[in-house]
């Protein structure tokens, strides 16, 4: 189990979430450090969603804490976490199919950039570094050919990759992806590992939830193992890997996927 | 004590009325995921449908443009008019099933609003038009059950009003035995919850709403009818019945059948004591400005809002069911161009056009500000409001009143419309919690009672004869309508509200081309991405609140001083029904459909062309009409005129349409695999 950072970016501290009886998370802990990749794997029904879900702020807590960045956010609404830079994607994607995919970007990262000055505002001109930061997205995650194009008519994994530009736009210091490998081909699943890997090395820190092992245990640093709820394992790639609990979950539920 | 007793009883009536329309209701909200506006509109037509049979034997069909009545029986008995009171009912609930809601199952819930709307407008223009005298006092032509005078703990009633209650309760334990345990009620469970599932549990939805509907159309239909002797009937206040009913019904959570019935037997009941208690001569609490018969709808507003605050949520949770799409919102391009071709054409209408065209124009300027108000927060927000006429009444009246102090032009027109904007927070406020069709219904029972609670004030709107509207002067010069005396609808009037609409519609569009309107198109798309996006939610949905009160209230002031006389008869919710209507036929997500939604208004310019100049009229079909081809358009184009233009242009220039893509989009997210529930 490695220990808590110190100085650790987010701090999950006993995070508990009830679903009336069911009880969907149970006393979890764990960090991210700053710029840190840290995978978060379970069988389906395990609990990963709904760890994103409270972590954000979308679902109650029904006990623990969230420390982001050294405070605690427990009382903040999710747009509030996203304002400190704490940005998650959704598993079913949940693009703004009315706004074009650079628009799409553009209102994630309007949220959060520094206010356009008098001049801008009147003009309906955002300032220069927004212009700049979200060219830069747009390169990083490859979407400049289908910029102007709306959601509806894209591809099932430039979807995916519109929805991490999202929430790479809105300049996050973590982001929680909720199984971004769902349905990619082989050769996009390594192609995001490079670019999660690239994140991290640029200093932003990644939540990765997939069921894709090799991508898991190929890109992050640490993975945490969920169960019923439960947190069951912790640890490198290897030791997790090597862990008899973690064999039993995958397989109880049916094996691994 | 015992008066209040007798109020209480006698309120049983009316309560077991909205209680078995408020059945009819959750029955068609558990098939079809509609909120049935014109459920009370239908149950009229029906009630004067078997009244026309009783007295003549004949059949009045519900449907323009064939011939109006066959004549089925010479001297039909009492039985058999119930029976054909049945027959019909079940007939025209499953028509409506089948024909307007079965294929609209998928629609986006404002698609289903318009199309209710549009029944409701279409069903109440009908009884108008094929029973002439069915605004003439009520006459108790149906005395179906007995009427003798019941002591209840000594307290004299009628014992019609404890039938009826009876009767209402016997359907309600009906309804909830089938539902819980037969193989229909399981499968009519299933199939609201999840078509698919219905489908393999082996039940056709189709099946399954269509015997839904025809129950909910006969539950109205008895209910009317037997109303009629205790209340009598008037088309437009019976077709309101609605928004009561619709409160038991959300206080029932528009599931269990025993809490809808007892809610809607309190909510008659205590309307009923509201008014006796205010009519006996004792009671001088109540200021006299209050209106009566406004406190009686506050009733269901109280209900409705203490419904859908314990009910409702800031967010949509994970899961909850994916709606259908509104129609798409292009960016509008070249504003300032359009602003200035616009403004030429308005000027040289205002000083060519004789004085009925100049009317017609400056109606239309005015409604077009009321589209563009529709426009932002349903359009652009996705949030269904009833209540903008209410908003501009509000204003209307507060301008006048503010004029009639001595405030001049100008200012009255701000502070009026700053005190609609107010309004519109207000109500935004709770609106922030609920959505899609429980915020149309949250809206028009606020809109009711703002109607006839605020609006119905003698003190603020001097009742029925109308308020005197001074004579307005922008700096300094006339802006009056006519001349003292003359009917000529002045251009200088014509010019400000000219200004208005240009004015508003530039600021909307460009508006929407800021970020400010990607985080209306955001939220509209998906309030949980936007408050992922770092989008505070709540803050845009308030902010569109106010901008469309302000424009509501713009247009509303406009009103005022465009009569010489504003009674609130320019406000009724009816009007706001028919301006959300008339907005979504032309495009209710873009700034062109706003003025072509003013253009097509009632009395403005194209009606008029299109009479040739002559100014109301007698056989004024525009309700029929624009009833009929709202509940065509939401289930043909539900993208509205502009867009269906923009479709076919798309179409002959082979760009790749917008539009084409989403059906993969929705099969991709279903695949997903995204708990649902
Ligand atoms: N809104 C909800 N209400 C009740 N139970 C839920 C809800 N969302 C998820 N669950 C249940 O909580 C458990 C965890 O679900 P989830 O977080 O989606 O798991 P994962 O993302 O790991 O597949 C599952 O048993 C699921 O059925
Ligand atoms: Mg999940």
């Amino acid at each position: 189990m490695a220990t808590p950072g110190v100085g650790a970016l987010l701090s999950v501290e006993e995070l508990s979430v009830r679903y009336g009886g069911l009880a969907a998370l149970s006393e979890v802990s764990f960090t991210v450090g700053e710029g840190e990749l840290v995978g978060l794997i379970g069988p389906n029904g395990a609990g990963k969603t709904t760890c994103i879900d409270a972590l954000t702020g979308f679902q109650a807590s029904a006990g623990g804490h969230v420390r982001f960045a050294g405070a605690v956010i427990d009382d903040l609404a999710p747009h509030e976490r996203a304002g400190l830079g704490f940005v998650r994607t959704f598993q079913s994607l949940d693009l703004f199919d009315d706004l074009t995919v650079a628009q799409n970007l553009e209102v994630a990262a309007g949220a959060r950039s520094a206010r356009p000055g008098l001049a801008d505002r009147f003009r309906g001109r955002r300032p220069a570094d927004t212009a700049e930061h979200l060219e830069e997205v747009i390169d990083l995650v490859g979407l400049g050919s289908i910029a102007r194009r709306r959601p509806g008519e894209l591809s099932h994994g430039e979807r995916h990759r519109v929805a991490l530009g999202r929430a790479l736009a809105a300049r996050p210091r973590l982001v929680l992806l909720d199984e971004p490998a769902s349905g990619l081909d082989p050769a996009e699943t390594s192609a995001l590992g490079v670019l999660l890997t690239a994140l991290a090395a640029r200093g932003t820190a990644v939540l990765l939830v997939d069921h894709d092992m090799s991508l898991v245990m190929g890109t992050c640093e640490r993975v945490h193992v969920l169960d019923h709820g439960l947190l069951i394992a912790s640890g490198t790639p290897a030791e997790v890997r090597a862990d008899p609990g973690v064999r039993e979950a995958y397989l109880g539920a049916g094996g691994a996927r | 004590m015992g008066a209040y007793l007798g109020y209480l009883l006698a309120g049983l009536g009316g309560g077991a009325v909205v209680a078995s329309l408020a059945l009819g209701l959750v029955l068609t909200w558990r098939t079809s995921r509609v909120v049935n506006f014109s459920h009370a509109a239908m149950g009229t037509y029906l009630a004067f449908a078997t009244f026309e049979f009783r007295d003549r034997g004949d059949l009045v069909l519900p449907v323009a443009g064939i011939p109006a009545r066959i004549h089925l029986l010479p001297t039909p008995t009492l039985a058999a008019s119930l029976v054909f009171a049945v027959i019909l009912s079940a007939a025209v609930g499953a028509a409506v099933f089948w024909l307007v809601f079965r294929p609209l199952r998928r629609a986006h819930p404002l698609a289903r609003v318009v199309a209710s709307l549009g029944l409701y407008l279409y069903f109440s223009e009908i009884t108008r038009l094929r029973f002439p005298t069915a605004g003439a006092t009520a006459v108790t032509r149906y005395p179906v059950l007995p009427e003798h005078t019941v002591k209840v703990w000594g307290t004299g009633v009628s014992a019609n009003r404890l039938w009826l209650a009876v009767l209402v309760m016997a359907a309600t334990a009906g309804l909830a035995t089938v539902f819980a345990r037969t193989r229909f009620g399981l499968a009519t469970r299933a199939a609201a919850g999840n078509e698919k599932a219905a489908v393999l549990a082996g039940v056709s939805p189709d099946r399954v709403g269509l015997v839904n509907w025809m129950v909910a159309s006969v539950l109205a239909g008895l209910a009317v009818l037997l109303i009629e002797p205790i209340a009598g009937l008037d088309p437009a206040t019976t077709s309101l019945l609605v928004v009561p009913a619709l409160a038991a019904a959300l206080a029932g959570g528009l599931a269990s059948f025993w809490v809808t019935t007892l809610a809607g037997l309190s909510i008659g009941m205590v309307q009923s004591l509201i008014l006796g208690w205010a009519v006996r001569p004792d009671t001088n609490w109540i200021p006299s400005w209050i209106p009566v018969t406004g406190l009686q709808q506050a009733v269901p507003l109280a209900v409705v809002l203490a419904a859908l605050a314990w009910r409702g949520d800031p967010l949509p949770t994970r899961g909850a069911v994916l709606e259908g799409e509104l129609p798409a919102s292009p960016e509008p391009r070249r504003v300032t161009l359009w602003a200035a071709a616009g403004t030429a054409a308005g000027v040289a209408g205002l000083f060519t056009f004789s004085a009925p065209y100049r009317q017609a124009l400056i109606v239309s300027l005015i409604a077009v500000v009321l589209s563009l108000s529709i426009v932002v927060i349903t359009g652009y927000v996705g949030q269904i409001s009833l209540a903008q006429l209410a908003f501009a009444g509000v204003a209307g009246f507060t301008a006048v009143d503010l004029a009639a102090d001595g405030l001049s032009f100008l200012p009255a027109v701000v502070v009026a419309v700053a005190v609609a904007t107010l309004v519109g927070v207000a109500v935004g406020v709770p609106a922030l919690r609920v959505r899609g069709m429980s915020l149309a219904v949250a809206t028009m029972a606020l809109a009711v009672a703002i109607e006839q609670l605020v609006l119905g004030s003698e003190a603020l709107s001097g009742g029925a004869g109308g308020r005197s509207v001074p004579r307005p002067y922008l700096l300094g010069v006339d802006v009056g309508i006519s001349a003292p005396g003359a009917d000529n609808f002045r251009p200088a009037f014509g010019l400000v509200a000219l200004a208005a609409a240009v004015g508003s519609a530039v600021l909307v569009a460009n508006l929407r081309r800021r970020p400010t309107g990607l985080r209306w198109l955001a939220v509209r798309a998906n309030e949980r991405a936007a408050a992922a996006a770092g989008i505070d939610v709540a803050r845009v949905k308030l902010g569109a609140f106010a901008l469309s009160s302000a424009l509501a209230g713009l247009a509303g002031a406009l009103t005022a001083f465009a009569t010489t006389a504003l009674s609130t008869s320019s406000f009724m919710v009816v009007g706001s029904l028919v301006a959300l209507a008339m907005t979504y036929l032309t495009g209710i997500a873009g700034v062109t459909g706003a003025v072509l939604a003013g253009l097509l208004a009632q009395s403005g310019l194209v009606t008029v062309l299109g009479r040739g100049g002559t100014a109301g009229g007698g056989g004024d079909h525009t309700f029929l009409v624009s009833g009929l081809a709202l509940v065509v358009m939401a289930v043909v184009a539900p993208e509205g005129l502009t867009g269906l233009v923009r479709r076919g242009w798309d179409r002959l220039s082979a760009r790749p349409a917008g539009v084409g893509g989403r059906s993969a989009v929705t099969s991709a997210v279903a695949t997903d695999g995204e708990v649902e529930r």
